[in-house]
Parts: C-alpha cells; sequence; structure tokens
C-alpha cells in the first residue's frame, strides 16, 4: 500500500463518530488535567487505561494520544499564571512565563503558548509523515556514544537557567544531579542516599519534586504578601493580548523553528524525553539572542522555545513508539499498554500492514493539538484574570489541589511527605535565588546521562566519543556556548576600530 | 419516697441496657466463603507501573474476576523500591482475604538471593494461591549477527557483549549461566540498560551482539531489533518459539553445570498470585478455586493471548509452594557461587 493509499485512509477514519468522539474526549480531558495543578495527564491516562481493554483500537488510541497531546498545552496555563508547571515539561515555560503574568501580560503568554503548541504539532506531523520511513533508520544510526553528548547539551543549559547569576544556576543544577544519584545505582543496583527506606529506592518521585519545589513556594509566598500574582494594576486587554501573543511566534519564527527541530529530534530518541528538549530549546534561544540578558525577566522568546520544543516531540516520540515498540517518555509507555490491550504490535507491521491506523494516530496529534491549542485560546482571557485573585483564596485552593493530586497517584502518604520536604528546599531556594527549573533540569538528565556515560564506556572505551556524529555534537556545543562571548568580543574590536 | 426514686433509677437502667443492646451492630450472621467474596471488594497489589506487561496481566486477570466470584477486583499499583514496597506491603496486610499480589516470581528470588536489605518479608511464607503467565528466556543475537545460526557458530564468535539490565536481575543470572554453560570465549554481560526497550535500540544499533530476554519481549523485537532466537533457557521449547531447542538438546551438561541448570529450572519466569502469611485455609482454597475459573474463561485466555501468545500452563498454589519451599532450602554457598558466576561474567 502506498503512504498516499493509507493516508487517505487514515483520514477517512476521521469520519468515524467513535473515533471523533474518543478525540474530542481526550482534548477535553487533557486541557482538564493540564489547568488544575496536582492532576498530571499520566494519572489520568493510567486512570483510563483499564477502560481500553473494551474499546477497539481506533478509538481507544486515539483518546490516549489527544490526552497527551493537549496536556502540555494545558499544562502551560497554570505555569505562565501560577509559576507551576502543569506538566513536568512545561517547567522551563515558567521561567519567562510566569515573570510576563507578574508584568500584566498573561494573556500574551498564554498566546504564544498555545500558538507555538499548536504550529510545533502541525508541522512535525507533517514531517514525521514525510519522513516516517526514515525515522527508524536515523534512530539506529545515533549511538550511546552519541547520547552522552545529546544528554550533555541538555545539562550545559543548566548555566543558561540562572537568572543573573551563572554560580548559583550551576549550584543549582549541582543540587539536582545529585538528588539524581538518589536510589538505586543503575550499573550495580547498590541503593545509594536511601537511608534504608524503599521508597527512595527509585528516587525521588516526579511528582512531589516538582509541585514541592515550585507550588508550595509559590503559595506561601503568594499568601505570604498578602496581595495577587499580579504586580501592576494592567487593563486586562482579553482577546487582544491572546492574539498579540499568537503573533509573537511569527515574529519570532526563528525561535519557533529551532525549538521545533530541538524537540523533534528529541523525541525521536528515546530515553531522554521532552523535559530537556525544553530546556535546550531555552538554552539556545538564550544563547543566540541579541538581549540575552531580557531571559528570566518576562521576554515572549522564553515561552515560545520551551513550548515548541515540548510540542514538537510528540509526533517523534509517537513514530518512534510505533515503529519499534520504544516509548520515549512515560506517556507513550501507556500508548504501548494500550497497543497490547487492542491486539497490536509495534513494530514492522505499525509501518506496513497497519500504515493506515499510525498515520491516523499522527493525524490525531495535528487535530488534538489545533482543537486543544483552540479552546485555550477561547479561555486564556478568562483565565488570564487568575492573576488578580486574592491570594489568601488562591493559594489554599491550589494547595488542596497540590496535594490530592500528588496523593492520588501512588496512593502513598509518602509522597505527601516527600512534597512537603521538597517544599522546603524550594522555598529556601526561593528565597536565596537560586534557581529551580535549573536543579529540575539536573534531576532529570542526571540519571540519564550517568547510565549513557557509563554504558558507552563499556562498549566503546574511553574513546567513545571519536565518531562523526559526537564530534559534531561536541562542535555543536562549543559554537553554542562559544557565540555570546565570540559576539562581544568581536562587538567591542569593531568599537574600538571605528573610534 | 427514696425507695421509689431507685426502683424507678433501676428501672430506667434496665430499659435503656436493652434498647442499646437492640440498637448495636450485631454480630454479622456466618455467611460462606463465596458469599463473603461476592459481597467484598478484593485488592490487588501490583508492584509494577501501569502500562507494563505485569501491570496488564494484572488488569486482565481483575478484569474476569467478577465472573467467577461474583465480586469486584481492583488493582492497586505500588511499584517503590522497585515493586518491593508493594510487596512488604502485602507481606504485612491483614490476611482477611481481601488483599492480594501479583508478583513476578523471580523478582522475589532476585531479593532473596541477594540478601536486600530493604527485604521486609519472606517470599516463603506468603500463601501461594497459583502461578501463572509464564514466561521462558530465550537467547537471542543482534541483526549484525545474522550468520550466526547455530551453537557451533556462536562458540566461535569471542567476546560477545550480551545486553543485561541491572545485576540484581533474573536477566542477568541467565546471561551468566548461558556464557558458562556455552563456554562462550571472552563473553561478557553488560548491565546497566534500564529495561528492554534500551536493549532493543542497543541492538538495532549493533553497539551489543546479543541478550536474554523473556520469549515474548524477543518476539517484538524480532527482526528490527534481534534474530530470531538461538536457544530457549529451559529444560524445554517454549511454544513462542517452538523452533529453538531448549539447553538441554544442545549441550551435555556436566555434574556442576547440571546442579546449576536443575536451580534455574525452578524459577520459572512467570507471575504468582499470593495472599498474606496467615489467610484463613477456606479462604485460600476458594481462591484457588477462583484462580482456576478465572484462567478458564474464554474472555481472559482470549485477552492474555494479545501479550503472551503461547498457552498459559499454570500451577496450583499448594503445589506452587512446594517448588519454593525447595528453593528456599538451597544453601547459602551455592548462592555465592551464583553471584560470583554473575560477577566473573559482567564487565566491570
Amino acid at each position: 500500500m502506498s503512504v498516499l493509499d493509507a493516508f487517505g485512509q487514515a483520514l477517512s477514519t476521521f469520519g468515524n463518530a467513535g473515533m471523533l468522539l474518543a478525540v474530542i474526549g481526550g482534548i477535553l480531558v487533557g486541557v482538564l488535567v493540564g489547568v488544575i495543578p496536582g492532576i498530571n495527564g499520566l494519572t489520568a491516562i493510567s486512570m483510563l487505561l483499564p477502560f481500553t481493554f473494551h474499546m477497539k483500537p481506533e478509538t481507544a488510541l486515539p483518546l490516549i494520544i489527544a490526552i497527551q497531546t493537549v496536556q502540555f498545552t494545558g499544562g502551560a496555563i497554570t505555569t505562565i499564571l501560577l509559576n507551576m508547571p502543569g506538566e513536568e515539561v512545561n517547567a522551563a515555560t515558567l521561567m519567562d512565563g510566569f515573570p510576563m503574568t507578574q508584568k500584566g501580560q498573561a494573556g500574551r503568554a498564554l498566546g504564544a503558548a498555545f500558538a507555538s503548541a499548536a504550529m510545533g504539532n502541525i508541522v512535525t506531523v507533517v514531517v514525521s509523515l514525510a519522513l516516517i520511513s526514515l525515522i527508524v533508520p536515523l534512530l539506529f544510526s545515533i549511538r550511546t556514544a552519541d547520547m552522552v553528548f545529546v544528554v550533555l547539551l541538555g545539562l550545559l543549559c543548566i548555566a543558561a537557567l540562572g537568572q543573573g547569576s551563572m554560580t548559583k544556576g550551576l549550584i543549582s543544577g549541582g543540587l539536582g544531579l545529585l538528588i539524581a544519584t538518589i536510589g538505586t545505582d543503575p550499573m550495580r543496583a547498590i541503593p545509594r542516599f536511601t537511608f534504608g527506606s524503599t521508597y527512595l529506592y527509585e528516587g525521588i518521585g516526579l511528582l512531589p519534586l516538582v509541585l514541592g519545589l515550585f507550588a508550595i513556594p509559590e503559595m506561601i509566598a503568594l499568601a505570604a504578601s498578602g496581595g495577587t500574582i499580579a504586580r501592576t494594576g494592567v487593563v486586562i486587554k482579553g482577546m487582544r493580548d491572546v492574539w498579540e501573543g499568537a503573533r509573537d511566534v511569527l515574529r519570532h519564527w526563528t525561535v519557533w523553528l529551532r525549538s521545533c527541530v530541538i524537540g523533534y529530534i528529541v523525541g525521536i530518541l528515546p530515553g531522554i524525553g521532552s523535559t530537556s528538549a525544553t530546556f535546550v530549546a531555552y538554552g539556545q534561544a538564550k544563547a543566540t539572542s541579541k538581549h540575552p540578558e531580557k531571559y528570566g525577566t518576562g521576554t515572549v522568546e522564553g515561552v515560545i522555545a520551551p513550548e515548541s520544543a515540548s510540542h514538537a516531540s510528540l509526533a517523534g516520540d509517537l513514530t518512534t513508539t510505533l515503529a519499534l515498540g520504544i516509548p520515549g517518555s512515560s506517556g507513550m509507555i501507556f500508548v504501548l499498554a494500550a497497543m497490547w490491550m487492542v491486539g497490536l504490535v509495534p513494530g514492522p507491521d505499525m509501518l506496513t500492514k497497519h500504515l493506515p491506523l499510525s498515520l491516523s494516530l499522527l493525524l490525531v496529534i495535528f487535530v488534538a493539538g489545533i482543537i486543544g491549542a483552540g479552546i485555550c485560546f477561547l479561555v486564556a482571557p478568562s483565565l488570564a484574570r487568575i492573576a488578580f485573585i486574592p491570594g489568601s483564596v488562591l493559594a489554599p485552593l491550589v494547595l488542596v489541589l497540590v496535594f490530592v493530586g500528588v496523593f492520588t497517584y501512588h496512593q502513598d502518604f509518602t509522597d505527601i511527605v516527600a512534597t512537603l520536604i521538597c517544599g522546603v528546599v524550594g522555598l529556601v531556594m526561593k528565597r536565596f535565588g537560586y534557581s529551580r527549573p535549573a536543579m529540575l533540569l539536573g534531576w532529570v538528565l542526571g540519571g540519564i546521562q550517568e547510565q549513557y556515560l557509563f554504558l558507552a564506556l563499556k562498549l566503546d572505551g574511553p574513546l567513545f566519543f571519536m565518531r562523526p556524529i559526537s564530534l559534531s555534537l561536541i562542535l555543536i556545543i562549543v559554537l553554542i556556548f562559544a557565540y555570546g562571548p565570540v559576539k562581544k568580543l568581536f562587538g567591542r574590536r569593531r568599537g574600538l576600530t571605528r573610534a | 419516697m427514696r425507695k421509689k426514686l431507685v426502683a424507678i433509677l433501676v428501672a430506667l437502667s434496665l430499659v435503656l441496657v436493652v434498647v442499646v443492646g437492640a440498637c448495636a451492630p450485631k454480630a454479622a450472621p456466618a455467611q460462606s466463603v463465596s458469599d463473603f467474596y461476592a459481597k467484598n471488594v478484593v485488592t490487588l497489589i501490583t508492584p509494577f507501573a501501569p502500562g507494563g506487561g505485569t501491570d496488564y496481566g494484572a488488569r486482565t486477570f481483575a478484569g474476569f474476576w467478577s465472573d467467577a466470584t461474583g465480586g469486584a477486583m481492583i488493582v492497586k499499583n505500588m511499584t517503590a523500591g522497585s515493586g518491593m514496597e508493594g510487596i512488604n506491603f502485602l507481606y504485612k496486610a491483614k490476611p482477611d482475604g481481601l488483599t492480594l499480589g501479583i508478583q513476578v516470581h523471580t523478582n522475589s528470588l532476585m531479593w532473596w538471593l541477594y540478601n536486600d536489605p530493604a527485604l521486609q518479608n519472606e517470599y516463603n511464607k506468603f500463601q501461594f494461591i497459583g502461578y501463572f503467565l509464564n514466561e521462558s528466556f530465550v537467547f537471542a543475537t543482534a541483526p549484525h549477527l545474522k550468520d550466526i545460526k547455530s551453537l557451533a557458530d556462536l562458540q566461535k564468535k569471542e567476546g560477545l557483549k550480551i545486553a543485561v539490565t541491572t545485576p540484581v536481575t533474573n536477566m542477568n543470572i541467565n546471561g551468566a549461566m548461558v556464557i558458562e554453560l556455552f563456554n562462550l570465549k571472552g563473553a561478557k554481560l553488560i548491565p546497566g540498560y534500564r529495561g528492554t526497550a534500551d536493549i532493543g535500540v542497543s541492538l538495532g544499533r549493533g553497539e551489543i551482539d546479543a541478550t536474554v530476554n523473556v520469549a515474548a519481549s524477543v518476539r517484538d523485537q524480532v527482526p528490527q531489533m534481534a534474530n530470531p532466537p538461538l536457544v530457549t533457557l529451559d529444560s524445554k521449547r517454549t511454544q513462542e518459539w517452538p523452533d529453538t531447542p531448549a539447553i538441554p538438546e544442545l549441550v551435555q551438561l556436566s555434574g556442576s553445570q547440571k546442579e546449576l541448570f536443575d536451580f534455574f529450572s525452578n524459577w520459572y519466569g512467570g507471575k504468582t498470585l499470593i495472599a498474606p502469611p496467615g489467610t484463613p485455609a477456606d479462604k485460600i482454597s476458594y481462591l484457588s478455586e477462583a484462580f482456576n475459573k478465572v484462567l478458564a474463561n474464554p474472555g481472559y485466555q482470549a485477552q492474555a493471548k494479545l501479550r503472551w501468545r503461547a498457552a498459559d500452563v499454570p500451577i496450583q498454589g499448594k503445589d506452587f509452594a512446594r517448588i519454593v519451599d525447595n528453593l528456599w532450602k538451597t544453601p547459602e554457598d551455592f548462592k555465592t557461587r551464583v553471584k560470583q558466576m554473575v560477577e566473573r561474567n559482567t564487565k566491570q
């Protein structure tokens, strides 16, 4: 069957009422879980998973993928308005998203986030459709040794995340790397820093860390300040503000495009995760900006970069999951499980016999991305008003949702304790100006880097980096981080020459 | 006057006692075990994350529980400590028959073998209801080694890199056993992969030469990430790979090799349905019958077959308990030898 014929069949599945209902249901669930702090998409999907037993493949899979697609879009809302990542991948967005809200530009930040998301989804789905047969060879050409430098690129972005003080940013990142060592040594399975607790055998949990680091300090600070999130008494411009944000994406199309490329490539590569793509995108946007000093103070490019990357990664992640049965993210593990439940086996068949189904799932990302962003656009002006709710009302409400959400995930009270401890850490970091996103990035990538580095050493020895792809990545790393200083140096010389 | 007062007080007290007694919750009348399970919800502790193979098995089983008993079963995932927290929790749970667990048998054996300090349960003291979803391990090579078609070809290749996950897993022991039984020169286990998915990618890239894994996982990897397996690490062939010979067909095992192989033949790669120690015998008996009913349900079989294509050969709980008891008689020095075998065959 030709790709065009398969594409035609894929399009026709959207005429199926069950499929459409599943997509719409997934969109609504995705927006809801993204918006509610504490309840994340993985929780929603794990609850829905048993019901997929009784569904047909063309209903079950679109439902899960629609949730996956839209949860990041909805997650940007709490990130921007409350400085609380709705999903882990939204953490990079808060570095500029929340400061924009504080400046009274919440609508613009939301508009930029949603437009980046929708456009990122659209373009990368089209690319996936065009390149679907090339993705597997591409994936196999990148070795473990190369992955060391892909992850290193992400880790080096920690330097870009320190607002005002690079030293503090690096300390935060180092703390994140240290926390990443809690758990079991991946090489020898020896418990590290677990203090005899089985809870810590797998390290600090994602939800307690993210919500503890971000939600608790923000709500406590809000309650203590006695005011509202928005610091300036700016009149809400409503939809005009939101559309301004959407136009910003077109104005800064190079930032958007580069971030999409980063997100898509990271999405294809299993084991790294979309979160690192968002930080790499943010880091490269800052490093190549004419005004890097504005990043972290509420610049719209700081929202465009991570949101584009997070959404661009989905299409690549799904393609790898379908073609190889290798999920690149936790969410895709559920897609894989749903595939088993409906009798589908990931692998070559998904790109041949079941090609129409695979293409229709990619189209679900396309459709859900547009509709999800559309719904978010419509509600954005109203949601922007959250920035003006008194902290005495907002803080307790949000904190209740956070703790309910943390408990819901594993029904383990220890998660609540862990969240509180992370909350204390987050408070101290906020008080003394240490970057919490940098710490999160260190935590996310630390374990991955350790695994890849030690595997690379075992597989290829100490000269594991002597490969074209690895050397190219090293060159890219050097170029990205040397760009700013070199540009400054040439700028000074030009100034002296003119003088 | 005083006497009348006392009499009234005594009468009132008696009335009060009668009223309170009448209102007090009566002791439940003795009900049959089947009524008990028809009216109560059973919690199935699953020490693995949602979406994985064991979780799929648990949810499939739970989905057909009400057909067998008339009651409901819910799955509760408790994944902390690589599942140990869930099993520790189950061990200490109230033995009322309403909390059960599903465990990958070899996981508990590994914790026992390595004397994991966080272990707070004794696996052999659980009440075994049944064993099911058996999976044999197989040994498969990477796509770039298509020319290796027999044991003889395999033995000619020196320095094979065999991917495994962290050291305290069944995969490592099976991998070390393959190296020793087949006398593979220079072959080493490469630990540190997070799971089957990572190993598959590495196989496809050609970074590693082989892996040992459950038959169903290798099926998913062939042909992009693995060749059809060369050996089934069991005493007989598996239905998943009927053309793949079992170990006894390929090698004549010597004394110590046979001792090692016999030991691992009792390891059984499937799942056990277990109840906390002290669960009453009548409930265990009922649960065993319910277990058999679920497994005999055509709907359950069809659902399970989507993941485990080979027909299941379950083992009854009391028989499986004997297998575990025998394993628990393993001398400490043998356990030490097994660990040393893994250590010397692992690339440091």
